[in-house]
């Protein structure tokens, strides 16, 4: 595990011991069980995450209440989606279709690119989803500098980009 | 077709909705005039896609090991008695 990883898991058990108690006791009191406060508690981890990396959180309450404010608005609106099976758009996250609704060629396409260049996936990962700087990537990489990991990153998003254009027009069912 | 690193990077500001107002409006030109950008714009937007839902997978992913760990290790017994009270069990 890199230092990178072992951070968020200690942020994320930090979370969840804190966290987790006042949103299973939300759920359990407007009457869901203890799986649908699991599910309801990491959906909720991953907008904080999303929104804290981006730097668009400005808490003015605990990150404890924060987590319990935005479970309460999934809950509700899972609650909602139950009773009328209406489509719906939760705090604006949900630009991304959920896993299970991809259709197979996207997880084949992220499996190939895995096993074309895992690091590449890591390095642009770091950069474009938790929205680490250049000095920290070339920390993390073993790169010599802000410019080497530049310079690196350029290469690996032409090449993913390069791969996945390639790949992609094999699939007659790509789309994301 | 291969772009130099600053297109490269403003790409990556016009998609990440990043480029000031002026900047966008003479990059949505170049677009139109430049099919070749355009394309390069639109594979670049499903990398950034790709990663999104690859960096969303491993961090659920990370949120599972968390959650068995408090659910499953002895040094978390007290928050677990504390929460299956909360549901009965």
């Amino acid at each position: 595990m890199t230092t990178m990883e072992q951070q968020r898991e200690d942020w994320l058990l930090k979370l969840y011991t804190s966290a987790f108690p006042a949103v299973a006791q939300y759920i359990s009191r407007h009457g869901g069980n203890l799986d649908a406060a699991k599910d309801i508690f990491q959906e909720a981890l991953v907008i904080y995450y999303e929104k804290a990396v981006a730097g668009n959180l400005q808490l003015t309450h605990s990150e404890k209440a924060y987590l319990l404010g935005i479970a309460k608005h999934l809950w509700y609106h899972a609650q909602q989606k139950q009773k009328s099976h209406l489509s719906h758009d939760v705090l604006n996250y949900t630009e991304l279709p959920e896993e299970e609704l991809l259709i197979p060629s996207t997880g084949r396409l992220l499996r190939y690119l895995e096993a074309a260049g895992k690091k590449c996936m890591d390095m642009l990962q770091a950069f474009y989803y938790d929205k680490q700087n250049m000095r920290e990537i070339a920390e993390q990489f073993g790169l010599s500098g802000e410019r080497s990991a530049t310079v690196q990153k350029h290469k690996c998003l032409e090449k993913v980009r390069d791969k996945v254009k390639e790949k992609a027009l094999t699939y007659e069912d790509f789309c994301i | 077709m291969k772009t130099s690193a600053s297109d490269n990077q403003q790409i990556d500001c016009y998609l990440l909705q990043q480029l000031p107002a002026g900047d966008k409006l003479v990059f949505d030109a170049k677009l139109m005039l430049c099919p070749e950008l355009k394309d390069t714009m639109e594979w670049q937007r499903k990398v950034h896609q790709l990663i999104q839902l690859r960096g969303r997978q491993q961090l659920k992913a990370q949120i599972k090991t968390v959650e068995q760990m408090v659910f499953s290790q002895p040094e978390y017994s007290s928050f677990r008695q504390k929460i299956s009270r909360l549901f009965g069990l």
